[in-house]
């Protein structure tokens, strides 16, 4: 998981409420507010974590053996992020 | 076993060096190291303009949400919002990574940089009230 679901909920909880607290918005449900914030970064998550299930696939499918964890892997598995984040044009 | 006896050594150690920063002992300099080796996603700004659009687009979508100023203004606003919480925690990373160089400087050999990461990340974590 690329974000516990602890961290999820605060970044919800961190964006609604500081938007309000900064007087940028305001809200006519409070809690279904903050239920669609705390929903909308999980939905965000998950998108996230697909290119992580697809990218250490890519390294698995490799026909040598590359031990999950080994400096090699970290190598493939932040090219093979870049490239898939590239593909959707997720890259900075 | 002997893992056991190395984990709780290793354990013992760190529970010396939180002490030991505590008394405020470790000063905060640049951290050149990028010891990472835990399988996470950082996000880019990109990344956080996505997880902020998405928000937005719910509450709109929900018809919640009032913008008091431009929508731009506000988007702009969240996504730094955002931001400061994972810049956040790469300060976290940083010291971690300086109290991990004077942990191995005073273990050499035998210690686990990588074991070590995340039990000291989350114990400073929650010393400093940060969610990770």
């Amino acid at each position: 998981m690329i974000l516990t679901e602890e961290r999820q909920s605060y970044l919800g909880y961190l964006i609604i409420d500081g938007l309000w607290k900064e007087e940028l918005v305001d809200y006519n449900n409070d809690e279904l507010a903050m239920r669609v914030g705390k929903k909308c970064v999980v939905q965000f998550v998950n998108e996230a974590e697909q290119i992580d299930v697809k990218v250490c696939r890519a390294i698995e499918s490799l026909k040598r053996n590359v031990p999950e964890g080994s400096p090699e892997w970290d190598v493939l598995y932040q090219k093979y992020l870049k490239e898939e984040m590239n593909r959707r044009g997720l890259l900075d | 076993m002997s893992e056991d006896r190395s984990e709780k050594s290793q354990l013992n150690s760190v529970k010396t060096l939180l002490s030991f920063k505590e008394k405020s002992l470790i000063q905060e300099r640049e951290c050149v190291c990028v010891f990472k080796k835990e399988k996470t996603m950082r996000l880019g700004n990109k990344q956080i303009r996505r997880m902020v659009s998405l928000v937005l687009k719910g509450l709109k979508e929900h018809e919640v949400v009032t913008f008091k100023q431009e929508e731009e203004i506000v988007f702009n606003r969240a996504c730094e919002l955002v931001l400061n919480n994972f810049k956040e925690e790469r300060n976290l990373d940083q010291e971690v990574n300086l109290m991990m160089d004077d942990l191995e400087s005073k273990n050499p050999g035998g210690f686990e940089r990588y074991k070590m990461f995340p039990l000291l990340k989350k114990r400073l974590a929650k010393q400093k009230g940060i969610i990770l």
